[in-house]
């Protein structure tokens, strides 16, 4: 049956770092919503597409080159840029992300 | 001078005659988003001090012997837009207090050509949704009947050309985010051919399936915009001239030699009485003008709901990886990094996104990638194919915007299936790259609460927006009142 299982929901869940721990009754509505979802794409099996390529992109263009230069930044504006960037990190220091340890 | 009277056009000639002021302009549609944005939740953020300043300065530059078209003009800004030193926030708790480092492509041409940003308007978080439901921040209301959805995900900036809280605005469709909203909101929407206007800028969604485009009173308004945003840029890739350098092999005066196709795939059961009985009755307006019309058929169009719905969240599911709150946005208080990725993304997104993301990991994995997303990669090139097939024979192609006018608010939340329905007649052109204008049947005076607006669309050739416009410029002119 087309479909996904808890324990498929648990892998997905993992795969895209999104914590679910604990919410049992949402998991079970996600559960459902989902395996509907997936239920309507069988219908795509209708269709036969054996000589067909996929198509991935929605642009038809192959290599788009452009010139081989580099664009002269002055040293302020590259420390100005670089703080308004590191300014956001929710946690920083010396313009370094801090990010809780890995173990 | 009646905000509701005016278009960019009559705008642009107010201001070269010296009928009225930017300023005055500006200052009464900043009254007018006062009085009603804490009903209506058009705005996330209103850029009311600069708006104002810019104005002035515009006023006092104002040389009226050359007037660009888009000079002062008002504009709303959908907030998945980045402009430089201003909020983004996708309609999204993760994004917190994110500040744009840079300005959009899209935003620097408008600003070359002196447009004033009004603010930045509410969305479906992260563009996903077809009713502004899904924002973060709360819906926003149609403004013609406030119990009803504006649609989405661009619906704030559809409200806000409705509700005369700006006379263009910006928005982006993937799916159908901008012909949807224009439809339930009674303006023009339009989606630019794929590549016709640069993504730099844009917060991505869906990247082989994203564009923006415009919103407007009218479909001459919206080609001023259009002309503006459209064209080849160094940062986006994807970006042709294309559609700019076109030359239509029709002229103004011999529009109705074009031939209009109708797929008899988009006519079916399931479609409000009311909106087929519009929609055809702007088809014998065409017929009546002089246009062919004939049907043709796109053999596919049952199977582009399934493919849209595992191509973009695949797609989606890969853009939001980088909201993890590590760089920028919200970020949970854990004791590991593992987890802060998880509490961050759990706590940040809404429902809907985590449904896409999950649906997108789903179909890329490994084991279902074959069955779900090759197949779909090839049932979308069917479904291009069955385009350029049909465009042998005939020139543009005539459908309804959206199955339905406006629904409730509420109505449609609890099953996501039903959603996703509401945009059956516009991904198409997404998943095939053509251009899309959908455009209100009537004269826009004539909605109201009890009259909600229908739209229909008009689907196009790679690269020949211009021709949507020609077309939907007769259409104009024939159904104007005064």
């Amino acid at each position: 049956m087309p479909g996904i299982h808890e324990k498929e929901l648990k892998r997905l869940l993992e795969l895209s770092r999104i914590g679910f721990e604990g919410d049992m009754q949402e998991e079970q509505k996600l559960l459902g919503e989902l395996s509907r979802i997936i239920g309507y794409f069988e219908q795509l099996q209708e269709v036969d597409t054996s000589d067909t390529e996929p198509l991935s992109g929605g642009s038809m263009h192959v290599s788009v080159p452009r010139e081989d230069s580099t664009k002269v930044v002055s040293d302020e504006e590259r420390v100005q840029q670089r703080n308004f960037i590191s300014e956001q990190f929710p946690d920083q220091e010396h313009g370094y992300v801090r990010v809780p340890p890995v173990f | 001078m009646d905000i509701h009277e005016l278009t960019i056009k009559k705008f642009h000639n107010g201001l070269v005659q010296k009928k009225f002021s930017v300023s005055e302009v500006v200052q009464e549609m900043l009254d007018c988003v006062r009085s009603k944005n804490e009903v209506l939740h058009v705005f996330h953020s209103v850029f009311k001090d600069v708006a104002i300043e810019r104005a002035h300065q515009l006023d006092n530059a104002l040389d009226t012997s050359s007037v660009h078209p888009l000079y002062g003009v008002p504009f709303a800004i959908k907030d998945n837009i980045l402009m430089q030193g201003k909020g983004m926030s996708a309609s999204s708790k993760i994004l917190g207090t994110y500040t744009s480092a840079y300005d959009a492509t899209v935003i620097r041409k408008l600003s070359e050509r002196s447009a004033v940003f009004m603010g930045k308007t509410n969305l479906d978080e992260f563009a996903m949704g077809s009713s502004t439901e899904n924002s973060a921040y709360g819906p926003t209301k149609n403004p013609l009947d406030e119990t009803k959805v504006p649609g989405g995900s661009s619906g704030g900036s559809a409200a806000a050309v409705c509700a005369d809280m700006a006379l263009g605005a910006l928005g982006s469709d993937t799916g159908g985010s901008i012909r949807q909203p224009a439809s339930f909101c009674g303006v023009v929407g339009m989606k630019p051919t794929y590549g016709a206007v640069s993504r730099h800028g844009i917060t991505s969604l869906a990247s082989s399936l994203d564009q923006v485009g415009p919103f407007a009173k009218t479909v001459e308004d919206a080609e001023y915009i259009f002309d503006a945003i459209t064209g080849k840029d160094t940062f986006d890739a994807t970006t042709s001239d294309a559609a700019r350098s076109f030359v239509s092999s029709f002229d103004a005066e011999h529009v109705s030699n074009m031939t209009i196709g109708v797929p008899k795939e988009y006519f079916v059961d399931g479609i409000d009485p009311d909106v087929s009985k519009e929609v055809m009755g702007a088809l014998d307006v065409f017929k009546k003008h002089g246009f062919s019309i004939r049907e043709i058929s796109l053999p596919h169009t049952a199977y582009a709901l399934a493919c849209y719905y595992i191509i973009m969240p695949a797609e989606a599911s890969s853009n939001l990886a980088r909201y993890d709150g590590i760089r920028y946005g919200t970020r949970a208080s854990v004791d590991r990094l593992a987890d802060l990725y998880k509490e961050d993304r759990k706590l940040g997104f809404g429902s809907e996104t985590i449904r896409r993301v999950l649906l997108g990991t789903f179909v890329l994995s490994s084991g279902y990638y074959d069955a779900y997303y090759a197949k779909a990669q090839k049932v979308r090139r069917k479904i291009l194919e069955d385009f350029q097939k049909a465009f042998e024979e005939v020139d543009v192609i005539f459908t309804p915007a959206t199955p339905s006018k406006a629904f409730g608010i509420g109505e449609k939340s609890d099953n996501p299936m039903d959603m996703y329905l509401s945009d059956i007649f516009t991904i198409t052109a997404n998943l095939a790259g053509v251009p899309a204008i959908s455009i209100p049947v009537r004269d826009r005076k004539e909605y109201t609460k009890e009259h909600m607006p229908v739209n229909f669309q008009l689907i196009g050739k790679h690269f020949h927006d211009k021709d949507l416009f020609l077309v939907g410029k007769q259409y104009e002119s024939i159904v104007k009142k005064s």
